[in-house]
């Protein structure tokens, strides 16, 4: 589940939001930096649970601000997923 | 042939303006604009019951056609904030204020957003069980009862409303094949609280289940009906909100101008939606339309519309 940068930034951008998706950076905080509301957010992690095929909760959710934080979840995730598998 | 003959419609005169409620719910006019797509919401009069409001449909549907309450074989009421507590049932009320004939069949149906086209199945189905010539399926839902002030989830989106829907043997739509769905182990995602007895609504859950349950069931439930999106002329989604109408409509691949967004100025009506926006004679030319509503439950339903004679 080795996510980057771009392929988040694509996510958003397939996610329609009104953002300038050039001001967004790994460590832009989505809503309270780049502007993004509560319901292109919605959309965003839909977008990211689609994609790599997983389920967010609410409580996770609100604890990722930045596009770093969400690769970071990722990659924890399939840590998590690597240990369990083994 | 039993189909829809009529549609009658009510909404209060009461507004509240959510332009007036920005700062408080830190929005700006553009998100009001584009994402709840709710300017105002429709409020009734504190002395109205939901049994009025459907009366009040009803005299519109009246105005509309000649149907005269003895006519009248059935009824259903579409519900969730029933009057009273629901005992007993809203159509009972309902048939005594329009004073219907003691051969009449009244009952209602708990569900919320989805239950237009739900209702339109189960009365369809009853009626031609029963061999019944004329019924109505009301839909009435005022949130207002329940909603909290100051719920931005919620305050900012429901409006009060009612519809009367003329069912006959002599229809204007008739209906085709439907697809319904159920997601019970979502159900506490729109509820009423227990404590507070007012509604709480997981925003982010509802928005995920609406984005991919409805495209999917949509899609399935016209190529049960031999259809394909490009044979349809209208897409009549519950409006849940303008960002969750455009959403589906984006992963169906339609154009703009087929999926009207209308409840600018009267909010989210829960299963009026979608009968508000079929009466609209603006839509009158259109001879194919779906109908999707979706929401509490988590509950979904689709069917397609056929203008009778000229459809497919």
């Amino acid at each position: 589940m080795k996510a980057t940068v771009e392929n988040i930034i694509s996510i958003l951008e397939n996610a329609g939001i009104s953002a300038d998706l050039k001001t967004i950076q790994g460590d832009t905080k989505l809503s309270k930096d780049a502007g993004i509301d509560s319901l292109e957010i919605m959309s965003v992690f839909l977008g990211i649970e689609e994609k790599y095929g997983i389920r967010i909760p609410d409580q996770d959710v609100d604890q990722l601000e930045t596009i770093n934080d969400i690769i970071r979840y990722l990659e924890d995730l399939a840590h998590k997923t690597d240990c369990m598998d083994h | 042939m039993i189909g829809i003959e009529s549609i009658g419609t009510y909404i209060p005169a009461g507004r509240i303006d959510n332009r007036q409620r920005m700062a408080q719910f830190d929005v700006d006019e553009a998100f009001l604009l584009e994402k709840t797509g709710v300017l105002r919401n429709a409020i009734k009069a504190a002395e109205e019951d939901t049994s009025d409001l459907c009366c009040k449909a009803f005299y519109d549907v009246q105005r509309k056609t000649s149907v005269q309450p003895e006519q009248v074989e059935c009824v259903v009421v579409c519900t969730q904030n029933p009057d009273r507590l629901g005992l007993p049932h809203t159509s009972a009320i309902v048939h005594a204020k329009l004073g219907l004939s003691d051969t009449c069949a009244v009952f209602d149906v708990s569900l919320g957003c989805s239950g237009f086209v739900y209702g339109l199945s189960v009365i369809q189905a009853f009626m031609q069980a029963n061999a019944f010539r004329k019924g109505i399926l009301f839909t009435a839902d005022p949130y207002s009862k329940i909603v909290d002030a100051n719920d931005k989830n919620t305050s900012l989106l429901f409006g009060d409303g009612a519809t009367a829907t003329l069912i006959s043997d002599t229809p204007v739509w008739m209906s085709g094949k439907f697809l319904f769905g159920s997601r019970g182990t979502e159900s506490s995602s729109i509820q009423i609280e227990k404590e507070s007895g007012r509604l709480s609504m997981n925003g982010r859950a509802v928005f995920s289940f609406s984005a991919t349950a409805v495209p999917r069931n949509i899609e399935a439930m016209l190529a049960a009906n031999n259809l394909v999106t490009k044979d349809i002329d209208l897409f009549v989604l519950h409006q849940g909100s303008r960002y969750i109408v455009d959403t589906i409509r984006k992963k169906l691949g339609i154009e703009e101008r087929k999926v009207p967004f209308m409840a600018a100025d009267y909010g989210n009506t829960v299963s009026s939606s979608i009968p508000l926006i079929l009466s609209d004679p603006q839509h009158k030319a259109c001879k194919t339309v779906v109908i999707s509503g979706f929401g509490v439950g988590l509950s979904w339903a689709s069917t397609v519309l056929f203008e009778v004679d000229k459809g497919k």
